[in-house]
């Protein structure tokens, strides 16, 4: 077991990470539930979602996984036709172990990307001196412990090293004739370290959680800049030089949950929960380019404290097949007046349907589908200097897990 | 299919034309109705005029085709009224200066008479932009004719260049014929501009000022046959001089000196000239040469000097002064000021009086002394690196013809409560660097 554990933190996979700025991807049970698992113990991924069922689950478990994301957004400016946004493929993956090292105590292991974006518009777009490419990721590795108070009571927790990267590419309104327009493309990363911790409490038919994820901030200094296409003019008079350096850095919100789980009969549970996110309210965050002052720009703005809401059931169909069904509504923390291309965020609803088969008795394979659908959001007066218009976005996700137990 | 479906849309607006009739539309007016750009009319430049800009917008709701006297000549079309000669384009290219900094160097395509061909029978013309044409040549019967009391660029288009009577048509003989049913009048620019180029030293009457008595005239019998057959429309005002980059762009202290520079140049001046290190005024010729002066606050040179003897040769010290005929003073710059104010106080009471719209073009060439941003890009009136005027700092770019465009629909938006789109600036073709 300790073999395959340390297997896992080598193989860090470099591949993953995401594309929704909570993802949502972090167990293909759970995506198949709506997201909603707070107050269950239903597989491995309780080390992310709640730690503190983890020690719930029977005996030792790895479970793995991978999403296709397919973020789809329509922007329609003042002036004319719809544009299009979608996404290279984004593929955020997860992978969680536990092992049971004693009776009560139970050891965990948790690598996954929690939040992210990527928002690719056509290079040629009406938005794109603001920006073309726009990709946020995380990638969290979090060690877990989860231990068992009492019969009914366990709690848990780990520590959350968070690495996030932050990339833009936009154009900039400057031209040499019979070249592509003058570009910019910034990347940087850093990271910043949390908590996780959760209470879980079970009973005959009854399972509460309630969890706490705490607030990051993920500096990222020293990034790379890279100019593209810019004319002799302004090569020569050192307005761009080459080797500035961009920082910004990456917001990520603490989330309250809570839960409760529900056996509705020997087939059938059902898990009902609220998230809390509290974005910091502090100062807005900006990027900023060394020496390039006009190309200081606001990072997407997301503040205040917002609710989602889920609903999500399991039902055993067979010995070996279940299925899953969801729902919820989450909102945007970003408010009108901030709505940016970068990503056009909005209150969603969120449908989702899964299924679980038993293709082993140790080996179980999941799938889950997931359909959101993002509230039509306008932003900002005709004929003022902002980016104006109307936006719209869907996103299709489609996942495929293995659990493996022993 | 499947996936195509997949994706959201949004609808289409409903595009409303409101009280106005925006049929047959006609643009009255001089160079940057005709859609000059690099100082010369260019088929890029003509297809992104302002007046065809607002066709497009137009034919959303009810508009209906929009067709220019478009030139053909590769190098495009222009003419110096100083030097009473074609040119082609203005250009710019890499230059290093003497110091080897690099600076943008103007230059002039020739003009390509080879090519140069009459127009007149593919009218009527919707845009009657002519370059060049003041308030009262718009009903000159010789303006249409080759030769000096003629005009070149409406010479080129005119139904009738007076071959036979000895007469021409007349540019609102000539609009007339298109029937229409709204109009954009932008009347005036041209009757200022002539003296300000001459650096306000008139060596004919050509040059001068039109006086205002006369302009009010030319407006009032311009209007009259716009709104002959019940018309709507807009009239705008003209910019002041000062807002456009040919007579903004060169600071009139520009003159970088450290003080051991100053300290000779001192020793070789007359009295009332003293330079120190840092920035210094530039030395200027009085008019009628032998005595110099150093340039005021607010006085303007003009973007025809040297840029490589300003930078380099000594130009705009004791020993090199400017010309007076490069630099418009500052008892010129009123004369050409108060010109302004009273044409424009004429636009904005004959627009009033006649229940036209007004669109303030005046106050938008002064707001582009500030960056603003559109779509995340900045404009403002720098030369090269504004983004609004193109090489030759009198005429915009694309970019700078679809902000001119954004006003004139906003102006008419408000009054013929029409709500047709503004143009996406950044789509249309911008500053071009070499």
């Amino acid at each position: 077991m300790r073999r395959i554990l340390s297997a896992v933190l080598l193989m860090l996979p470099a591949w993953l990470y995401a594309g929704g700025f909570q993802l949502g991807t972090q167990g293909q049970q759970v995506m198949g539930m709506g997201g909603s698992v707070t107050g269950f113990a239903l597989d491995a991924s309780s080390a992310f979602y709640n730690p503190g069922a983890l020690i719930s689950l029977k005996g030792s478990s790895i479970d793995a996984g991978v999403s296709l994301l397919m973020p789809e957004i329509v922007f329609r400016g003042t002036y004319g036709g719809n544009e299009y946004a979608g996404s290279s493929l984004a593929l955020p993956a997860y992978i969680y172990g536990m092992y049971k090292f004693r009776e009560r105590l139970v050891f965990g292991l948790s690598v996954n990307s929690p939040f992210g974006f990527h928002t690719r518009w056509e290079d040629d777009w009406s938005g794109r001196y603001i920006v073309q490419n726009s990709r946020l990721s995380t990638l969290c590795v979090q060690p877990t412990a989860s231990f068992r108070v009492n019969d009914w009571l366990s709690i848990g927790g780990g520590a959350v090293l968070t690495r996030g990267t932050y990339e833009q590419q936009r154009a900039l309104n400057i031209r040499q004739g019979g070249s592509p327009e003058a570009g910019v493309q910034l990347k940087g990363s850093g990271s910043a370290l949390g908590v996780n911790a959760g209470v879980f409490a079970e009973w005959s038919k009854t399972s509460l959680g309630l969890t706490y994820r705490s607030a990051m901030e993920v500096p990222i200094d020293d990034g790379e800049v890279v100019f593209n296409s810019l004319p002799a003019f302004y090569t020569s008079t050192g307005a761009f030089p080459s080797g500035s350096v961009f920082s910004t850095a990456i917001r990520l919100p603490s989330v309250i949950s809570f839960g409760i789980g529900r056996t509705v009969d020997e087939n059938m549970k059902l898990n009902l929960e609220v998230n809390v996110y509290s974005w910091n309210q502090s100062e807005p965050i900006q990027y900023s380019v060394e020496k390039v002052p006009y190309l200081t720009s606001e990072m997407l703005a997301m503040e205040g404290t917002i609710l989602a809401v889920r609903l999500g059931g399991q039902y055993r169909y067979s010995a070996k097949l279940a299925l899953l069904a969801g729902l919820a509504f989450e909102q945007t923390p970003v408010q009108g007046g901030d709505v940016s291309p970068m990503f056009p965020d909005a209150d969603r609803f969120v449908f989702s349907g899964g299924a679980t088969y038993k293709v082993k008795e140790r080996i179980a394979v999941n799938v889950a589908l997931r359909f959101e659908n993002m509230k039509e959001r306008r932003e900002a007066e005709e004929f003022t200097d902002q980016l104006i218009g109307t936006y719209k976005s869907y996103t299709y996700v489609a996942g495929i897990g293995i659990n493996y137990s022993f | 299919m499947l996936l195509s479906s997949c994706k959201p849309e949004l609808d289409e607006p409903n595009y409303t034309a409101g009280d106005a009739d925006f049929s047959v539309f006609l643009s009255v007016g001089g160079g940057t109705t005709a859609g000059m750009t690099d100082n010369a009319l260019l088929p890029s430049g003509q297809l992104n005029s302002f007046p065809a800009l607002l066709s497009t917008r137009f034919q959303l709701v009810n508009g209906g085709a929009f067709i220019q006297p478009v030139t053909s000549l590769v190098n495009g079309f222009s003419y110096d009224f100083l030097a009473s000669k074609g040119t082609g384009k203005t250009y710019f290219t890499n230059k290093s200066d003497c110091k080897g900094l690099l600076f943008l160097k103007s230059d002039t395509l020739p003009f390509d008479s080879a090519s140069f061909r009459w127009l007149g029978s593919q009218g009527p013309f919707n845009n009657m932009g002519v370059p060049g044409a003041r308030s009262f040549n718009f009903y000159s019967q010789t303006f249409g004719k080759m030769g000096l009391s003629g005009n070149p660029f409406f010479f080129r288009m005119a139904s009738d260049t007076g071959g036979t009577t000895g007469l021409s048509s007349t540019v609102l003989g000539d609009a007339a014929r298109v029937e229409h049913t709204f109009f954009t009048m932008w009347v005036g620019m041209e009757d200022v501009l002539f003296y300000a180029l001459s650096g306000g030293e008139p060596s004919s009457a050509f040059f001068e000022i039109t006086p205002v008595v006369q302009f009010n005239a030319a407006v009032d019998t311009i209007v009259n046959a716009l709104v002959a057959n019940g018309a709507s429309g807009v009239v705008a005002s003209i910019p002041d001089i000062e807002d456009l980059p040919y007579f903004n762009a060169i600071p009139y202290n520009g003159l970088s000196l450290t003080q051991a520079e100053a300290d000779s140049l001192n020793q070789v001046s007359p009295p009332g000239i003293g330079f120190e290190a840092g920035l210094n005024a530039y030395v200027v010729a009085n008019p009628g040469g032998g005595s110099i002066r150093q340039l005021g606050k607010g006085e303007l040179i003009m973007l025809n000097v040297s840029m490589d003897s300003l930078r380099c040769g000594a130009l705009g010290t004791p020993q090199r002064p400017i010309l007076s005929t490069q630099v418009i003073d500052s008892s010129e710059l009123a004369l050409l000021r108060n010109a302004v104010t009273s044409y424009n106080n004429k636009l904005r009471n004959t627009a009033t009086a006649r229940n036209l719209a007004f669109a303030d073009m005046h106050a938008l060439y002064k707001s582009w002394s500030r960056t603003s941003g559109y779509n995340g890009a900045a404009y403002s009136n720098a030369y090269i690196t504004g983004g609004i005027f193109s090489s030759d700092g009198l005429h915009p770019t694309g970019r700078g013809y679809a902000i001119i465009a954004n006003e004139f629909i906003r102006v008419i938006n408000t009054v013929y409560k029409s709500n047709l789109p503004p143009c996406d600036v950044n789509s249309y073709a911008g500053f071009q660097f070499p």
